[in-house]
This record gives C-alpha cells, sequence and structure tokens, in this order.
C-alpha cells in the first residue's frame, strides 16, 4: 500500500514561461477535453524523511 | 511531483510506501512527515494564514475478497485513517465517512471524503483518480482564495470609507476597487468554466462523488453571493460618489454665478458713478 499526500498553496506566476501541457488518462474520457486548466509541471524529486523515500 | 494550476495554485503530490496502514504509529509518524513537507514546500506566510489544502489518499493494490468487503472489515481503521483521528467514531459517523464510493469494476472502487480518500486498483492505475482529487482541492482552495480577496477587498472599503471621519473617495481608489471587483469576478467564472465533467462516465461520476464531498456548490454559492453584495456595495459607493461630485460642480457654478454677479454690480455701480476712484 501507499499514501498519496497532496498539498495545495496560492502560488501565482508572473512570468509565464513554462510550456502548458493537459490533463491526459482520465478514466472513459470522452472526444473532447474536458478539463480546461492551464497546467504547468514544476519538477520531480525524491526526499528522503525519517528514513523513509518520498517521491 | 510539483505542478501550477492556472498560473494560480501550486500542487505537491508526495506519495510513500506504507507496510501496515492500520499500525499505531502510522497517524503520529503520518503527522511529522507531513509537517516536515509542509515546513518545506509551503512559505511561511501562508502557513500562518492557513490558506492551504492537504489530502492524504491511501493507494490500495489489493483488497480480497472484494474492495467493499474489504472495507466493511477495516471500517474503523480506515475511517480513523481518513480523518486523521485516534477517537473511536460511532458506527453512524463510519458509515458516514466510509459511504461515497464509486465504482469503476468490479475490483476497482474509490471511496471519497472530505479529508482523504481510498482508491483501491489492482493495475496500480490510481492516477486518473488521483488527478481529479487534485483538482477538486485545487477549486476548494480557488473559492477559499476567492473569499479571502472579496473580505479583504471589503475590509479596504470599510477601511476606506467609514472608518476616516472624512472619508476619501477619489477616483483613483474607486476605480482601483472597481478593478478589484472586475478581477475576483473573472477569477469566479474561470472557477466556475473550467470543467466539463457532465454525465454518466465514470470520471464524471468520480468528479460528482468528489464535487459533492468537498461542498464546492457550498463553497460556490457562498462566494456568489458575497460577490453579489460586493456589487452592490460598489454600486452604491459609485453613485455616491457620482452624486458628491455633482454637488460639488453646481456648488462650484453657483459660486461662478455669484461671482458674475457681483462683477455685474460693480460694474453697474462705477457705470452709474457710485463709485469714484481718486
Amino acid at each position: 500500500m501507499e499514501i498519496c499526500y497532496l498539498l495545495a498553496f496560492p502560488d501565482s506566476d508572473e512570468s509565464g514561461t513554462h510550456p502548458l501541457e493537459q490533463f491526459k488518462g482520465l478514466k472513459d474520457a470522452p472526444y473532447f477535453q474536458p478539463i480546461d486548466i492551464d497546467l504547468v509541471s514544476l519538477g520531480e524529486e525524491t526526499l528522503i524523511i525519517k528514513g523513509m523515500p518520498w517521491r | 511531483m510539483r505542478q501550477r494550476y492556472d498560473g494560480v495554485v501550486q500542487m505537491v503530490e508526495c506519495h510513500y510506501d506504507l507496510r501496515d496502514p492500520f499500525a499505531v504509529s502510522v497517524l503520529p509518524d503520518r503527522t511529522k512527515i507531513q509537517s516536515v513537507l509542509q515546513s518545506r514546500y509551503l512559505p511561511e506566510a501562508i502557513r500562518k494564514s492557513g490558506l492551504f489544502e492537504e489530502y492524504s489518499i491511501l493507494l490500495v493494490k489489493e483488497a480480497r475478497p472484494t474492495p467493499d468487503k474489504w472495507i466493511e472489515k477495516n471500517a474503523h481503521a480506515l475511517a480513523n485513517m481518513i480523518r486523521s483521528q485516534r477517537d473511536v467514531f460511532e458506527q453512524n459517523e463510519i458509515g458516514e465517512v466510509l459511504s461515497s464510493r464509486t465504482r469503476y469494476s468490479a475490483r476497482e472502487l474509490t471511496l471519497i471524503d472530505w479529508e482523504g480518500a481510498i482508491i483501491i486498483a489492482p493495475g496500480e492505475d490510481y492516477q486518473s483518480d488521483i488527478a481529479l482529487l487534485k483538482i477538486g482541492n485545487y477549486q476548494l482552495l480557488r473559492y477559499r482564495m476567492l473569499d479571502r480577496s472579496i473580505e479583504d477587498l471589503l475590509d479596504k472599503i470599510n477601511e476606506s470609507f467609514f472608518q476616516n471621519r472624512r472619508p476619501r473617495a477619489t477616483r483613483g481608489l474607486i476605480r482601483q476597487i472597481a478593478e478589484h471587483k472586475l478581477e475576483i469576478m473573472l477569477n469566479f467564472e474561470r472557477a466556475e468554466q473550467s470543467l466539463l465533467l457532465i454525465g454518466d462516465w465514470y470520471t464524471a461520476k468520480l468528479y460528482e462523488s468528489i464535487h459533492n464531498e468537498f461542498y464546492l456548490k457550498d463553497w460556490k454559492e457562498s462566494v456568489r453571493a458575497k460577490l453579489d453584495n460586493l456589487e452592490n456595495i460598489v454600486e452604491t459607493i459609485q453613485e455616491n460618489f457620482v452624486l458628491s461630485f455633482e454637488t460639488l460642480m453646481e456648488r462650484l457654478q453657483m459660486l461662478g454665478w455669484v461671482l458674475l454677479l457681483i462683477g455685474y454690480l460693480y460694474l453697474y455701480a462705477l457705470d452709474a458713478g457710485w463709485i469714484h476712484f481718486p
């Protein structure tokens, strides 16, 4: 089993230089794009907290 | 994994393996780890203000004999885990926490509560449901941010127009308030119209469940009501400002007439020879 922890907070981006992405892989998704939210990836990392890897 | 939504919200998604989710040490360990993650990613000001959302999801690869039976068997522990509580729940409370279930197949089930969720997927295909839960959290935070913006604007109006003895209704200040109001309204529309998760397909059903459990409808109505109030207040201020501007113009006009009359009388007296210059 696994725990997934989500943390959301206000963080505005004034530059707008990152490439935009789309939400993919929604189960049973229709032919149209149902989610019109600008999505930007900011990176991935692995942390070791209390001896456990968080990715 | 870190992502930014609509250029206004950052979403951090962290995963770690759990050998025994029902062990006594899980809850205090989770609390400590989440606190570390918060201090790493949350700016201090936001942490203090409380304007952020956190959400935990238990990802389960196997639930035997069936997802529903597994949930019933571990109901108490799962309810405590979702609500991050050590206290004992009443049976009806457990039922409430574990009630909102959406099924993709006989072996795949997602349970949603407003503080946490459980995704059971034998193929470890969790990402679609996690993406929707992230969107739900994003929308909830977006409504909270809008609510905070409206409150801040109302405070500003109160401070500028009612706390000072002599209100300083300047054209610039009113324009600034109107612009801020417009920005909030556009943000509200954006939060409203960004999703077309409608219909009978699985993702739409799951989103409906998230929408209900996160009380997004109530948030939307609350923000809309506050926006309507704000609009009325700003309109009243604008009307008042126009009225006071008109009054000022009328007074200036009256002063002009008085000056003209004095000048006319002076010229008349001069012409009649009532005034003599040495």
